[in-house]
């Protein structure tokens, strides 16, 4: 047959086109790579967010304790830096972090706890400690970081008026915290993509209805419709249905934006001569929004859910920061802020205002991640 | 027309208009209407090659869309032969009844750039009318798609190329397999060669003649450029304004054009003679193209017409055939001989 033979010829010319530049058959989504990995910052940007997940994904093993575990005798206790020597007893090298001293005021009766220079402790890795179940499977007692001695706990970042480890805390809030950006943002991605996309396409009245309609929703103040649905969730519902509830909640707002996006390109796009070109192959519409259309943007839509993360966890945070959000005993970094809510606690316990510090990390992470993303959309221009 | 001929045309457009509305100021109360293709009249009989000329914004462009209905014309009809015999109306036809004639009617567009999807490979490309027509088995597709490589002059192993890597040439012949995928009978190269350099150009222009002999295509050409008119079409039509102001055979038309306007398209045209340089000589014709949304009442080419009358500014010419078969829209195309360039040294009109 004729058209075998070319098909052979087809698979012998294929060997020696080795030589031909490569970029001339590897895919956008390696341009767009390739594109990504000049932007530095959104390069180290974006090893951090994925050391964050990993974090989030095995914040059992990460933590040295789990979320509920109160230590008698060590409340508001300051954090403590880790050494790699020991020089109190001769010249060791290893995990070592001070013990603590207490002291009690004679009038108030208050404790207050403060670092021991004179004595130490040891920290070990893969360390035996709580059983728990590795993302609820498998169950193990090793931790990544912890103290030899369970009897003399060591806090990285000190503990709260409880007696919890608040680094453990923080470790086990960014799955939730992280997640929730993630959860919502899907949400808003297929609200966005829809309402955005009949709205560009089709024009006329369709897309003056959509259009006006997300203006509205804009023009609610968001904060207070936040408020006032969060509240409306029953406390009656566990704690897996209200973090549903409250990203459903997050991305009533959030798609408007996404929405707006994808309208604005299936507007330009609606005029290429390439989708006009599907529209006489005689491709179906959503054939042709999805294959011929969707994929010319898809970086762009990326980006824009990459910039809608951070809203959507600091949202979380100000809910959860404001009590209305999710309740203890979920972890999350907004419901571990509330403890920093009185300006007693930031005088003195001041390491309480930590887990602000991990949104701020992960909020920038995932900012220059996006416009990295942003920038390297469009690799043929 | 006797029956006999009317069996061989495969198009019959008849008073063909696409008359854009656009709205505007505050509440879009004024409304203004653009007569982009008004009143247009032809025949393409099966195998010729129609030539569609004129300046940008004379609605040539309208013409091709209409027939391919990426516009839906607002006026008149669009005769296409089946090839059962049976004539339909594609003017009128309903967005689903219209389906089997778009693959029957093809489209090569203007700009090699946008017309490929950037995100397919050149195999998705040419494949994807296939699929969605579902003309060839799915296992064959592949085969298919080397072979309308092969047709239109590209390595089998380009295949999995992405278009980017392609150059302008390269790009056209690519959208040519597109077109050619579904054996249609019908293409409307619209600007075809336009954005290609000119060492490109003539290729594909050859590429465009030879796959007509193989395949019998009609081509309805759409170009600004008349010496690829010249060298493509059997036949060439002339519009300004909207409307076709000279139709006839290639060779006659340019030899002895009957409009005042061909006249001075064809001495638009650079000479490439140097003792026969004309733009040097020949005064460019005066004036601004008249508004399609307020066209001048009689001849739409009055203004700018130097053999103007008052009949001229009154009364609109009507589109008439004249004794060596060419049709001409000129109150004066009998006596005017426009045969020379400029036409003023010949033009024998009596005084009136």
């Amino acid at each position: 047959m004729q058209s075998g033979e070319v098909l052979q010829g087809a698979d012998e010319a294929l060997e020696h086109a080795s030589n031909e530049p490569v970029s001339a058959t590897r895919g956008y989504w390696h341009l767009v790579w390739r594109r990504f990995r000049r932007h530095r910052v959104a390069t180290i940007s974006a090893i951090i967010l994925i050391l964050i997940y990993a974090v989030a994904l095995l914040a059992e093993f990460v933590a040295p304790h789990g979320t509920a575990s109160r230590f008698e005798g060590y409340q508001n206790a300051p954090p403590q830096v880790i050494s790699l020597v020991d020089t109190s007893d001769g010249f060791r090298v290893g995990l070592f972090a001070n013990g603590y001293a207490v002291e009690e005021d004679e009038e108030s009766r208050r404790r207050t706890m403060s670092v021991d220079e004179s004595s130490v402790r040891e920290l070990g890795l893969f360390v035996k400690g709580e059983e728990y179940k590795l993302a609820g499977l498998i169950p193990w007692d090793r931790h990544l970081i912890g103290p030899v001695d369970p009897e003399e706990p060591v806090f990285l970042l000190g503990t709260d008026s409880l007696g919890r480890d608040l680094f453990s805390r923080i470790v086990h809030g960014t799955r939730v915290s992280m997640s929730i950006g993630l959860v919502g943002v899907a949400a808003s991605m297929i609200l966005g993509i829809l309402f955005g996309g009949l709205s560009g396409y089709y024009g006329g009245a369709t897309d003056t209805l959509i259009q006006r309609f997300i203006e509205f929703i804009m023009s609610i103040p968001s904060l207070p419709l936040w408020m006032v649905l969060a509240a409306s969730i029953p406390t009656t519902w566990g704690p897996i249905t209200s973090y549903f509830a409250i990203t459903l909640i997050l991305s009533i707002i959030g798609w408007t934006d996404l929405a707006r996006v994808v309208r604005g390109r299936f507007l330009a796009l609606r005029e290429e001569d390439f989708v006009e070109s599907a529209r006489l192959d005689n491709a179906r519409t959503l054939r042709i929004m999805r294959r011929h259309m969707l994929p010319s943007f898809s970086s762009h839509i990326i980006a824009a859910l990459t910039l809608a993360v951070p809203g959507m966890i600091l949202a979380e945070t100000s809910l959860s920061f404001l009590g209305v959000g999710l309740q203890a005993p979920v972890v999350s970094w907004g419901v571990l802020l509330q403890e920093a809510q009185s300006v007693r606690s930031l005088v003195t316990t001041p390491w309480l205002m930590f887990p602000g510090v991990a949104v701020i990390v992960a909020v920038l992470a995932l900012n220059f991640v996006g416009d990295g993303m942003r920038d390297a959309a469009d690799p043929y221009n | 027309m006797s029956e006999l001929e009317d069996q061989k045309n495969l198009l019959e457009v008849r008073d063909l208009r696409m008359h854009f509305t656009r709205r505007s100021g505050m509440f879009r109360r004024h409304s203004t209407t653009v007569r982009a293709v008004d009143g247009v009249s032809f025949d393409m009989s099966e195998g010729e090659t129609l030539g569609l000329v004129g300046e940008s914004g004379c609605g040539k462009t309208s013409v091709g869309r209409s027939l391919i209905r990426t516009y839906a014309p607002t006026g008149g009809q669009v005769n296409y032969r089946r090839s059962d015999g049976d004539q339909v109306d594609l003017a009128t036809l309903p967005g689903k009844a219209l389906r089997p004639y778009r693959r029957e009617l093809r489209m090569i567009f203007q700009d090699p750039f946008s017309s490929l999807n950037p995100r397919m490979t050149v195999r998705d490309i040419i494949a994807e009318p296939l699929r969605n027509n579902r003309t060839a088995h799915r296992r064959k597709v592949d085969e298919k798609v080397v072979d309308l490589l092969q047709i239109v002059g590209l390595r089998a192993d380009y295949l999995d190329r992405y278009p980017h890597a392609f150059s302008g040439g390269e790009r056209q012949r690519i959208v040519i397999a597109r077109a050619l995928s579904l054996d249609p009978r019908l293409v409307i190269a619209d600007e075809a060669v336009s954005a290609l350099d000119v060492s490109v150009r003539a290729q594909i222009l050859e590429l465009l003649v030879d796959l007509q002999a193989d395949h019998g295509l009609t081509y309805l050409f759409i170009s600004h450029d008349l010496a690829v008119v010249r060298y493509m079409c059997d036949r060439v039509a002339v519009m300004y304004v909207g409307k076709i102001v000279e139709i006839g055979q290639t060779g006659t038309v340019y030899s002895r054009p009957r409009h005042p306007y061909t006249r001075a398209l064809l001495d638009s045209v650079p000479e490439p003679d140097p003792t026969r340089r004309n733009l040097l000589t020949q005064e460019p014709l005066r004036g601004e193209v008249a508004d399609p949304s307020d066209p001048p009442a009689g001849c739409s080419f009055n203004p700018r017409c130097p053999f103007a009358e008052e009949i001229c500014r009154r009364e609109e010419p009507e589109l008439r055939t004249l004794d060596d078969g060419t049709q001409a829209a000129c109150h004066f195309a009998e006596e005017l001989n426009l045969a020379s360039p400029g036409g003023r040294a010949g033009a024998e009109r009596p005084m009136r």
